[in-house]
């Protein structure tokens, strides 16, 4: 079952339905550095990643707030996420580096891969789950669902959702988990999704 | 239930499935040295399409049509059928933003399917996830048939990123060697049918037993040095498939012929009690063509079995991992029941499937 949920649109994070973030336009430092200062982390790598990976990064550790991962195994927490421009912020910037600066970029470069995010999120973990990052046009709850259903028979809990940054932020991870009587269930992610 | 695979179908600058198993057999190098292709002019060795006239979605819809040909063109409309396309960087000329989305969506329309095509897109991974996602939605009774199609271009964006990480080499590249220096990139398009109905498919098709991934949790861009997550996703993966060790008959590793990349799939294979197997890297022929790869891999594993030749390991002459394996030195007819094929890739993603004759 869907156990927890964040959802970053525009300006705003909820954290299973309440405010739980609201970006300081006052504040010259971007809206991600300012969740990472709010969340007190100390993770000198968050500020060598990409735009998708601090995304994904940021929406695990709220939701790591609410559960309690110690819980689960090393491998037993999956991941999959999606969104329908891969990682084409990190892409034109690469692209920049060689055409305009005139020296390829190896630190851009290594981002230029939509699932960076994931091995992002499980070298912060330890996790060495599954996961897997898809392309999709739109948001669809039923591919999710249909993720689920099969990771099933793989492990005991999914972090999962859709990070997408164009034209503006509009990101929903959920973590859900199965238990002894209901296998995954993820009804609610269209109303949780649908909520900002 | 059970899942079948066939109607294996490549496009690559060597040419088809068969062409390319016959080159290999003989001896024939699949990569050629290309001068003044680097950032800086530098020559670096490619298996690229010498006369580059075809649109990447053309491509695309090329080899999906030679792949169905081979089973029942029929599905390709029904509600039953989806195609998974495995790419990393998909169609760049329609912009970074539609790379992956624009082909999907011509090719949806093109070819009137009913579904909108399922994008994996997972690094080096791809191909094997896109294989196993199929069998995984198959088994759930999601769809009958699933054609999953592979496909990556050399662009100057993609060679410059690997020169910038200096892990190119401008010789024919040699997995495993002690002489080895880097990757040759290729690029082409391979296909394959995943179903659940053996009796579709015109030629001899095979069984689909299990396929997992696994992380390195390690770095995002060098590989374990333990081996971690490939040696994860082939236990996982044999476990799915109720299998052992011993079972495998042939591995198809990743071989990328970089310095770490092989040291690290040497570990693994070790740790996992597989160095005796009988391996090789067809990356020493075919380059490394990203999305397509584990698919143009598996297009060739099928090949090796329908054919009961293992097939030499391009590029190999001399032991270059700290622990041994069992590369395949010489072209040798030996019957091939169970296969292991690998891939990793940035990210630390690592994945691998079984495959089987269908007795």
């Amino acid at each position: 079952m869907m156990t927890t949920w964040c959802r970053w649109k525009s300006d705003k994070v909820l954290l299973n339905g309440e405010l739980f973030f609201q970006c300081d336009k006052n504040n010259t430092e971007d809206m991600a550095l300012q969740l990472y200062r709010f969340l007190k982390i100390d993770y000198p790598k968050f500020h060598k990643m990409d735009s998708l990976s601090k995304t994904g990064f940021l929406l695990t550790e709220i939701i790591k707030t609410r559960v309690d991962i110690s819980r689960f195994a090393d491998d037993e927490i999956a991941m999959v996420f999606a969104n329908n421009h891969s990682c084409s912020e990190t892409d034109v910037k690469f692209e920049h580096s060689y055409l305009e600066d005139k020296t390829p970029s190896p630190a851009l470069f290594v981002y230029t891969l939509p699932n960076i995010v994931t091995g992002e999120i499980s070298i912060r973990n330890k996790w060495y789950g599954e996961s897997s990052v898809y392309i999709l046009p739109a948001f669809d709850a039923g591919f999710f669902e249909n993720q689920a259903e099969i990771l099933q028979a793989h492990t005991k809990a999914l972090m999962a959702g859709w990070l997408q940054l164009l034209p503006e932020t509009d990101a929903f991870i959920y973590f859900a988990e199965k238990t002894a009587e209901e296998p995954f269930s993820t009804k609610k992610i269209l109303q949780a999704y649908h909520s900002l | 239930m059970k899942v079948y695979l066939g109607a294996e179908s490549i496009i690559s600058p060597s040419g088809n499935a068969e062409e390319c198993f016959d080159k290999i057999k003989e001896g024939i190098v699949g990569v050629k040295n290309y001068a003044g292709r680097g950032f800086n002019k530098e020559s670096f060795c490619l298996s690229s399409f010498e006369h580059h006239n075809f649109s990447f979605t053309q491509l695309l819809k090329d080899i999906i049509l030679q792949s169905v040909k081979c089973f029942d063109e029929k599905v390709l409309t029904s509600d039953k059928t989806l195609l998974i396309i495995s790419s990393t960087k998909g169609d760049l000329s329609k912009g970074y933003a539609q790379a992956l989305t624009a082909p999907a969506t011509a090719i949806q329309k093109d070819l009137q399917l009913k579904h909108f095509p399922l994008i994996i897109s997972n690094a080096c991974a791809s191909g094997v996830m896109a294989i196993n996602a199929a069998a995984h939605l198959l088994q759930k009774k999601k769809y009958e048939h699933i054609i999953v199609a592979g496909i990556d271009l050399i662009s100057d964006f993609i060679l410059y990123g690997f020169q910038s990480l200096y892990a190119l080499s401008n010789e024919a590249s040699k997995p495993f060697d002690k002489d080895r220096k880097g990757i040759n990139l290729g690029e082409g398009a391979a296909a394959i049918v995943v179903s659940t109905q053996s009796s579709a498919f015109k030629n001899e098709c095979y069984r689909w037993l299990g396929g997992c991934t696994a992380g390195d949790a390690n770095h995002i861009s060098g590989p374990s040095r333990t081996g971690e997550g490939l040696y994860r996703s082939v236990i996982a993966t044999l476990k799915e498939s109720g299998l052992t060790n011993s079972d495998i008959d042939f591995v198809s590793a990743h071989g990328t012929a970089t310095l770490f990349n092989d040291e690290m799939e040497a570990i693994a294979m070790n740790r996992l009690n597989m160095q005796h197997i009988p391996l090789n890297s067809f990356k020493g022929f075919f380059g490394h063509t990203l999305g397509a790869a584990g698919i143009i891999e598996t297009a060739m594993c099928i090949q090796s079995m329908k054919k009961n030749v293992l097939l030499r390991s391009v590029g190999y002459d001399d032991c270059g991992t700290s622990v041994p394996l069992h590369i395949i030195e010489k072209n040798t007819p030996e019957k091939i029941n169970t296969v292991l094929k690998t891939a990793s890739g940035f990210g630390g993603c690592n994945a691998s499937l079984i495959i089987q004759k269908n007795s």
